[in-house]
This record gives C-alpha cells, sequence and structure tokens, in this order.
C-alpha cells in the first residue's frame, strides 16, 4: 500500500467511526428521552390524583402500586440502557485487547433493537455458550457488524429478519449475519464500510447472496495482527 | 374551560396513556394510537381536534403520517414531537403542513396550551 492510500484511508477513518458513533448514541438518546418522559408524566400522574384525592377522586392502594411498579419498570429499564452504552463506550479502551465476541456482538444487537423495531424488523443474536474469545479490536468489530446491520436495514421491509450468530466453525472464530437480499447482488458500495473494517481487522468475509436471503460470513483471526495496533 | 378532542400518535404506551389520563382529569377527550397504521385506520372513523404526532414511530415515520393525515383531513392542526438534537430542532423549521413542534419530554401545561392555540387555529 503506498503512503497516498494510507492517507486517503486515514481521512476516511474518523468520518465512518463518528456515524458509527452517532448513530449508536442517537437511537440510545432517544430511547432514554424516552424513559424520561415517561417518568416524567408518571410523577405528574401522581401529583394529579394526591390533588384530586383531596376533591373527588379516590386513589387507592392499588393504583398506587401500579404507578409505583410503572416506575420501577421504566427505572430498571433506563439502567439496562446506560449499562450497554457503557459497555459499548469501553470497547474502544483498547485498540487491542482480549475479548469475547459473543458478548460484544450481544450487546451491540441489543442497542441496535430500537433501529429494528423503527422498521419493524426482528433483529437475533445467537452465540454458543462456550465460544471463543478472540484477541484483536472490539470496537471496530462492532462497527464492521453494525455496517452489515445497517445494510439488511436500509433494504428491509416489515416482518423482515435479521439475524447475527457467533460460532466456531473449522475452529475458527465465525460470525454470520443473514437478511434480506437486494433485487441485485450487494455492490462495493453497499459494502465499502464493511470491507474497510474487514482489512482492518484482518478478517477474512465471503458474501453468499441469493434472491430471498444473502449470508456475510467473518472468519476472525485466530491471533490477529490487527493493522490498528 | 372549552373542551376539544385530541388524537396522541406515540410507540411508548405506558407515555401515551399516561398523558391521555392526565388530558382527562384537565377535561381534554383524548384517544391514542401506538404507529402511524392505527392513527390513520382511527382518523377513518373519528374526528379530532387536533393531533400531537412522535415524528420517531416504527413503520411510516412522522412525516410519512403527517402527509396521510392531511390527506385525510386538511384542516386539522397536528403538532410534532421531536427529541433534543433532532433535525427539525437544529434547523428550527416545522415541516410543511404541521402546525408547530415540541421538544420531549413535554411539560403538560405546554402541551395543552399549544394544542388550545391550535385548535383555536382552525
Amino acid at each position: 500500500m503506498t503512503n497516498h492510500s494510507h492517507q486517503e484511508q486515514n481521512q476516511d477513518r474518523p468520518d465512518s467511526r463518528l456515524s458509527f458513533f452517532g448513530a449508536i448514541t442517537a437511537s440510545i438518546s432517544h430511547e432514554l428521552n424516552n424513559v424520561i418522559s415517561i417518568i416524567d408524566q408518571t410523577n405528574g400522574l401522581l401529583e394529579d390524583l394526591v390533588a384530586a384525592n383531596e376533591s373527588e377522586i379516590t386513589m387507592t392502594s392499588d393504583r398506587l402500586a401500579s404507578i409505583a411498579s410503572g416506575i420501577q419498570k421504566q427505572t430498571e429499564r433506563g439502567l439496562t440502557i446506560i449499562k450497554r452504552l457503557n459497555r459499548f463506550a469501553h470497547s474502544s479502551d483498547f485498540p487491542v485487547t482480549e475479548y469475547n465476541p459473543g458478548e460484544i456482538l450481544e450487546n451491540l444487537c441489543a442497542i441496535c433493537q430500537r433501529l429494528a423495531d423503527m422498521k419493524r424488523v426482528k433483529l437475533i443474536f445467537k452465540s454458543a455458550p462456550d465460544s471463543d474469545r478472540v484477541t484483536g479490536n472490539p470496537f471496530l468489530l462492532q462497527q464492521t457488524v453494525f455496517e452489515i446491520i445497517r445494510a439488511f436495514l436500509n433494504i428491509a421491509q416489515k416482518d423482515n429478519e435479521i439475524a447475527v450468530e457467533y460460532l466456531t466453525a473449522e475452529n475458527q472464530p465465525t460470525i454470520i449475519i443473514s437478511g434480506p437480499s437486494p433485487e441485485t447482488e450487494w455492490s462495493d458500495s453497499d459494502t465499502a464500510g464493511v470491507s474497510m473494517g474487514i482489512a482492518e481487522l484482518g478478517a477474512e468475509l465471503d458474501i453468499a447472496y441469493n434472491p430471498d436471503i444473502s449470508r456475510f460470513r467473518i472468519i476472525l483471526p485466530q491471533n490477529p495482527g490487527n493493522t490498528q495496533a | 374551560m372549552d373542551s376539544f378532542k385530541a388524537l396522541l400518535v406515540d410507540d411508548e404506551e405506558d407515555l401515551v396513556s399516561t398523558l391521555v389520563e392526565r388530558l382527562g382529569y384537565r377535561g381534554i377527550e383524548a384517544e391514542y394510537a401506538l404507529d402511524g397504521y392505527s392513527a390513520l385506520a382511527i382518523l377513518q372513523e373519528k374526528k379530532f381536534d387536533v393531533i400531537v404526532l412522535d415524528l420517531k414511530l416504527p413503520g411510516m415515520d412522522g412525516i410519512e403520517i403527517l402527509e396521510q393525515i392531511k390527506q385525510l383531513d386538511p384542516h386539522v392542526p397536528v403538532l410534532l414531537i421531536t427529541g433534543h438534537g433532532s433535525p427539525v430542532e437544529e434547523n428550527q423549521e416545522k415541516p410543511e403542513n404541521a402546525y408547530d413542534y415540541l421538544i420531549k419530554p413535554i411539560n403538560l401545561e405546554t402541551l395543552i396550551a399549544k394544542m388550545r392555540e391550535a385548535v383555536h387555529s382552525k
């Protein structure tokens, strides 16, 4: 690779990473905003009922318990979102580290759930319980898998399914992402972000296309010489 | 207090159901729908004085729903709900056909004042 092409790639990197980070944090902040809105309105409802109780409406203990349960539910929802965001943010701490791709990708899929819900698409994650740990860049892996999920979401129709699976196949840590196919085979522009991530991960990518379903198979290096290191 | 009928469209059921109840305590008759398809189905059968519509909804997005609402009832005012930092807020520009927009989390009294203003603008 020439210095020139290195320069071009470096110029591309911040935009794609920021775009990934922006898409994730925008979705999470919207969901947190909803949680806060619900707690805020439930608190307002409680104030309404207290005020009304002094006049005509009787506030029963069941009603009070139901409201408290609603606040508890939203608090737990908010804490789960924050925990997932925190895990996502810390995945960028080290460019090379030992990690479990299954755990990282489960978290990514949970974060992407809202994006899938917006398109009424089912996003599922599967991982073998004893899946291999690898050494590499977990943030870059998430970005690469996210680019594939995003490519699927861009063409998905209501009730389509996108599945992300982490497994060990032929002794190699492997990620399979399947989803709906475009009308014609995937173009380079559809998968530009994916190819760049694959190269940086030192991974292999195989795309299987048929008119109904496409499968992206990523084979991670066992002991990668991550080019980002 | 002048009364009017409102339809609230938001996919967060705990939020809209609570808003509907609180509006009821203030003499405002309100119903809710959890997505654009349900909202349009309700609008085929009932008339409302004002519609409050979240821009981010599953399936059809808020702008698309807004256009279809206007085809069903060109005169009904529609208030859009959006989050902080959204393109609508950044541009400080409401989409065509919308009466105005509000930022989540919504203050109930602000919402009622804006709905009343919208109803009287017809």
